[in-house]
């Protein structure tokens, strides 16, 4: 995955660009499509919940991937839509699920040992894409990029 | 979303119990090198002569330059492997990932290895924190709980940064 910044300040972009479309989309609801810029890298949590100590424990297999695909973020999204009101909450599942498939592209052409990317579409599709990947999850250059991008954004918004 | 708390329980916890049920599914599946899904360092801890002579995609922290050697962690289990015909320059405490052909007593012999450099990898997290901070801070500003109704509503206006610090009156 790339950093999370990068992740964000491309969920702010198109939150603003899309801002510029549809009225409805406020700074608040901008906001909301970041969070789903990040929301596949709850995946994270398992650097603080080890998923082979909760096999160990549990005595069943068991991964945290599902969060960084398809599916995952799909069901996450819509948790997270439930503590909204009723059309509120539509729209922040949209938002979100902008926000997350923008996350899940991004990801999708990192540099690879093996050439094949990740399972994006699981559990739809288990096969993972052959993209050649053109940046690593570490590199500095797409979140520089990223910082560049945002601000003219963010500028000519403010022109708007 | 929901008209009444009840259903919106009702859908959290069925939502929550198909997501345990992904970990479960996702959790179990075998490699399928096919489908560009290749045994990665549990399998290679979990059962290694049954892979020698697979191709495996494994991700490590560097111990050694010459030879290349990585310590590959699964849980509280450690293998160290050595890489060979690698090309590629690296340093202690950089993290790879080498796909290749297992070969026995702990060998991977390369087709392919990415680094990620020590300091690259600080930088990410470094920068992946203040993006969530950034998020975090955000969605206080702009959101706020109704504990009455159970749901995130928007604020009117902004909740300014020095509310945020020293905290929000209740009522």
């Amino acid at each position: 995955m790339a950093d999370l910044l990068t992740h964000v300040l491309v969920g702010y972009i198109i939150g603003v660009v899309l801002s510029w479309k549809y009225e409805w989309i406020s700074r608040s609801y901008i906001t909301i499509i970041m969070v789903g810029a990040a929301l596949p890298d709850i995946v994270r949590i398992r650097l603080l919940l080890d998923p082979f100590t909760i096999e160990d424990h549990i005595g069943i297999p068991f991964s945290w991937t599902p969060l960084h695909t398809l599916g995952g973020v799909l069901i996450s999204g819509m948790i997270i839509a439930c503590f909204f009101g009723e059309k509120t909450g539509k729209r922040v599942f949209l938002l979100l699920m902008i926000g997350a498939i923008s996350h899940l592209f991004l990801d999708a052409f990192l540099i690879t040992a093996s050439g094949y990317s990740y399972a994006v579409f699981w559990p739809f599709i288990r096969s993972r894409l052959t993209i050649s990947g053109i940046y690593l999850s570490t590199d500095v250059l797409p979140s520089v990029l990223a910082i560049i991008s945002a601000f003219v954004f963010w500028k000519i918004d403010r022109i708007e | 979303m929901f008209s009444s708390k009840l259903h919106r329980k009702i859908a959290i916890v069925s939502l929550l119990v198909i997501l345990t049920v992904f970990f479960i599914w996702y959790g179990s599946l075998e490699p399928e090198p096919d489908r560009g899904d290749h045994p990665g360092g549990e399998h290679i801890i979990g059962d290694y002569e049954m892979h020698i002579g697979e191709k495996v995609e494994v991700g490590g922290e560097v111990i050694e330059e010459e030879p290349l050697r990585i310590e590959v962690e699964h849980g509280d289990q450690k293998i160290v492997l050595t890489i060979i015909d690698s090309e590629e320059t690296v340093g202690r405490k950089d993290r790879v990932t080498v796909y290749g052909t297992l070969r026995e007593g702990n060998v991977i012999e390369c087709k392919n290895l990415v680094v990620r450099p020590y300091w690259n990898w600080i930088y990410m997290y470094a920068v992946s924190g203040v993006a969530a901070v950034w998020v975090g801070i955000r969605l206080l500003k702009q959101w706020k709980w109704d504990r009455e109704n159970w749901t995130f509503e928007q604020r009117r206006k902004p909740l300014e940064s020095k509310k945020l610090i020293k905290g929000e009156k209740r009522g």
